[in-house]
C-alpha cells in the first residue's frame, strides 16, 4: 500500500537573475513509496531533490499535479499531512537558549501532543544532554536531535534531508543505526543523500532524479544489475557510485 | 489559543535567558537618563560677576549687587578678575566708579567680558541686562522714583516642569521603538536565516498563531521594560506620571503594535541579517533626533518641524508625554491616534506585501 503518492508533480520557478526565464523544477514526475519501507532520492546538486521533498511535506505548492500522504491531499490538507509526518530539514537550528527537553516539548505542543523527552533523547542516545543547548552540540548530536524532534508527533513517514552530510564515518554509521532503529519501528522513511554507499546500505528503493526527473527507480541491487558499466572481461561488476555517474554524468555542478 | 501560550512562555524563556542583550536593552536607557537627568540644563539661576576692588573707589555698587539674589558677586584685585575672567568662572568682570553715585550726573561703569566664543559673549549680554536690573533698582531707591511698571509674577504652572519631565515620556517612546523593531524585524530574519521558521512550519503551526505569539511576547517585555524605567525615573528623578496610568499603558502598547507592524515590513524587506540592521537604523536614528524625544526641537525649521511631527515616534512621545505631564485624556489625544493607526496600516500593509516565510525561492 502506498502512503506517498506523488502524481505528475510540477514546479517553476523564475531563473536567478531577471532574464524572465522560467526554470522547470519538478517537472511532471510521479513515483509511490510503499509503507515501511526506506526510499532514498538521490541526484545532482539542482536536480530538484528537496523542492519535491518541500512539496510533499507542504512547505512548498506544486503548480501542478498531486501528492497525496496516508490518502490525504497536501494542497487541500496540508496541516493534516503535517500531522502524520515527521521532517528533518538540511543545515537547520533551534532556538539558542532553549535545551534540549525544552525544545521537544514545544515541538509536541505544537502538534498538540504531550510528550516525554526522555524517551525520545534516549531514542537518540542524547538522554545526558537532556539540558544542553543545541550549540553546544558535535555534529553528529545534533543531527541525532533533529531525527528526535522529527518524532515527536510519531509521524507515519519520516523524510531526512541529507542526514549525513557533514559527518565523519563514525558518526555516520552511528546514525544509520538509528535510522534502521526507527525503521524496525514500522516507520516509513524517506530520505535524500550525496553518499552512494549510504543509499546502497539503507535503502529499500531509490529514485534517481536529474534536472527534474526521475531518470531511474529501482531497488539498488536491480540498478546495479541494470545499469552498472560492463567490466571488460569478467562478469558484470561495480557499486551504486558507478550507477550514479553513469546516469547522470561525470560533470560537476553545483 | 494554547499554542499561542505555549510558544509566549517559550519565547519569554529564551528572552530572559540572553543576559547579555536583557542587560544591554536595559543599562541604556538607564544610563542615558542618569547622564541627562543629573545634567543641570537651567543652572542655579544666578550670574556670576567679577568685581574689580581698588583703592579708594565707592562701594554703593558693589553693595546693591551683593544684595541681588540673582546675582553672584567675586570681588578681587585687577590681576585676580581677569583671571577670573579668562577662566570662566565670571562671565564678566566690572570696574567699579571712583565716586560715590550722584544723582545730577552719569557715571561710567566699565564692563569686561570675554568674548573668545559665542557662547560665553552671548553668556555675558545677558549678564549685563540682569546688572542693569539691579542698578536701575539702586538708583530709583537713591532718587526716589517710583517705578512707572511694576511686574507681579504669578505662577500658572502649579509645579515644577523640570527637563526630566520632557525626557521620560521620550525616552519610553524611545526604547518602546527599539524593542519593538528590533523583537519583530531582526528576530525574524535571524530565524529565517537560522532556517527556524522553516523548520516551525513543517509542523501543524498556524503562522497567524506564531505571529501572534511573538506579539504578545514582544509586549510583555516592552510594558515590563518600560514600567520599570518609569519606576526608576520616579524615584530617582521625581518624573510624574499625572494621567490615566491605563491610557498611558494603551499608547504604549498601541504604540508597540504600530513598531512591530514596521518591524516585520522590515524584515520582509531585508534577506540579511546585516542588511536588516542597517535598514533598522535608517529608520530608528533620524526619528531619535526629530521626533523631540530628548531635546525639543525648537531650532528646526519650519518644513522640518512640519515633517518631524510626522514621524511615527513623534505621534508616540508625544502622546506619552501630554499624559505624563498634562494629564491628557484620551478625547485630547485624537490626533496622535490618527498618527498611530495611520503609520500602522503602512506598516501592515508592507509587511503583508514584503513578508515572506523562507529565503527566496531555491532550486
Amino acid at each position: 500500500m502506498a502512503i506517498v503518492d506523488v502524481n505528475q508533480l510540477t514546479k517553476r520557478y523564475p531563473a536567478p537573475g531577471n532574464s524572465g526565464e522560467i526554470l522547470t523544477v519538478v517537472d511532471a514526475i510521479s513515483f509511490s513509496i510503499e509503507k515501511g519501507e526506506i526510499f532514498g532520492i538521490l541526484g545532482p546538486n539542482g536536480a530538484g531533490k528537496t523542492t519535491t521533498l518541500e512539496i510533499i511535506e507542504g512547505l512548498t505548492r506544486a503548480d501542478g499535479g498531486s501528492v497525496h500522504v496516508g490518502g490525504l491531499d497536501v494542497a487541500n490538507d496540508p496541516v493534516g499531512v503535517k500531522q502524520r509526518i515527521g521532517v528533518q530539514l538540511q543545515e537547520s537550528e533551534y532556538f539558542d537558549h532553549l535545551n534540549l527537553s525544552e525544545l521537544l516539548r514545544l515541538f509536541g505542543t505544537l502538534y498538540h501532543r504531550s510528550i516525554s523527552p526522555d524517551e525520545l533523547l534516549k531514542l537518540v542516545r542524547l538522554e545526558e544532554k537532556a539540558s544542553a543547548y543545541t550549540k553546544h552540540l558535535s555534529g553528529g548530536q545534533k543531527q541525532r536531535f533533529s531525527v528526535a524532534l522529527a518524532l515527536v508527533n510519531d509521524p507515519e513517514v519520516l523524510f531526512l534531508d541529507e542526514p549525513t552530510t557533514g559527518l565523519d564515518p563514525q558518526a555516520r554509521h552511528n546514525l544509520w543505526e538509528l535510522i534502521r532503529n526507527i525503521h524496525a519501528r514500522g516507520k516509513t522513511i524517506v530520505l535524500t543523500t550525496h553518499y552512494m554507499d549510504e543509499a546502497e546500505a539503507l535503502c529499500d528503493r531509490i529514485a534517481i532524479m536529474e534536472s527534474g526527473r526521475i531518470i531511474a527507480l529501482d531497488t539498488p541491487d536491480a540498478l546495479i544489475a541494470t545499469h552498472a558499466p560492463e567490466p571488460p572481461v569478467q562478469r558484470q561488476s561495480g557499486t551504486l557510485e558507478d550507477v550514479f555517474l553513469v546516469l547522470t554524468g561525470k560533470e560537476l555542478r553545483e | 489559543m494554547q499554542t499561542i501560550l505555549t510558544l509566549t512562555l517559550a519565547q519569554l524563556r529564551m528572552y530572559t535567558r540572553d543576559r547579555q542583550s536583557l542587560f544591554l536593552s536595559l543599562f541604556f536607557p538607564l544610563m542615558l537618563m542618569f547622564a541627562f537627568g543629573f545634567m543641570n540644563f537651567e543652572g542655579d539661576g544666578t550670574t556670576n560677576v567679577g568685581v574689580i576692588l581698588t583703592e579708594g573707589a565707592d562701594t554703593t555698587v558693589l553693595e546693591a549687587l551683593q544684595q541681588d539674589p540673582l546675582i553672584e558677586v567675586t570681588t578681587g584685585t585687577e590681576d585676580e578678575i581677569h583671571a577670573a575672567l579668562e577662566d570662566g568662572e565670571v562671565i564678566l568682570a566690572l570696574q567699579l566708579p571712583p565716586e560715590a553715585p550722584d544723582t545730577a550726573t552719569s557715571q561710567p561703569v566699565d564692563v569686561l567680558f570675554n568674548v573668545s566664543d559665542a557662547q560665553r559673549a552671548f553668556g555675558a549680554y545677558q549678564a549685563m541686562t540682569t546688572i542693569e536690573t539691579s542698578l536701575t533698582r539702586l538708583e530709583r531707591s537713591l532718587r526716589g522714583t517710583e517705578p512707572m511698571f511694576d511686574m507681579q509674577p504669578h505662577e500658572v504652572r502649579g509645579r515644577s516642569f523640570s527637563y526630566i519631565n520632557f525626557l521620560v515620556p521620550g525616552l519610553l517612546a524611545f526604547v518602546l521603538m527599539q524593542l519593538a523593531i528590533t523583537g519583530s524585524g531582526f528576530n525574524i530574519v535571524e530565524y529565517k536565516r537560522k532556517g527556524i521558521l522553516k523548520r516551525l512550519f513543517v509542523t501543524p503551526l498556524e503562522p497567524l498563531n506564531f505571529i501572534s505569539s511573538l506579539i504578545l511576547m514582544r509586549l510583555i517585555t516592552i510594558l515590563v521594560q518600560l514600567a520599570l524605567l518609569l519606576g526608576i525615573a520616579m524615584l530617582f528623578f521625581d518624573a510624574t506620571l499625572l494621567g490615566n496610568p491605563l491610557l498611558f499603558a494603551g499608547f504604549i502598547i498601541f504604540g508597540s503594535i504600530m513598531f512591530l507592524s514596521i518591524g516585520f515590513a522590515l524584515g520582509g524587506i531585508a534577506s540579511t541579517q546585516n542588511a536588516i540592521i542597517l535598514i533598522g537604523n535608517l529608520v530608528i536614528f533620524p526619528q531619535m533626533f526629530l521626533s523631540a524625544v530628548f531635546f525639543p526641537i525648537d531650532a528646526v525649521p519650519g518644513w522640518l518641524a512640519t515633517i518631524s511631527g510626522l514621524l511615527p515616534l513623534s505621534f508616540v512621545a508625544h502622546a506619552l508625554r501630554e499624559i505624563a505631564n498634562e494629564g491628557a485624556s484620551l478625547a485630547q489625544l485624537w490626533p496622535d491616534v490618527i498618527g498611530i493607526s495611520v503609520w500602522l496600516a503602512i506598516g501592515l500593509f508592507l509587511a503583508l506585501r514584503y513578508f515572506r516565510w523562507s529565503d527566496a525561492a531555491r532550486v
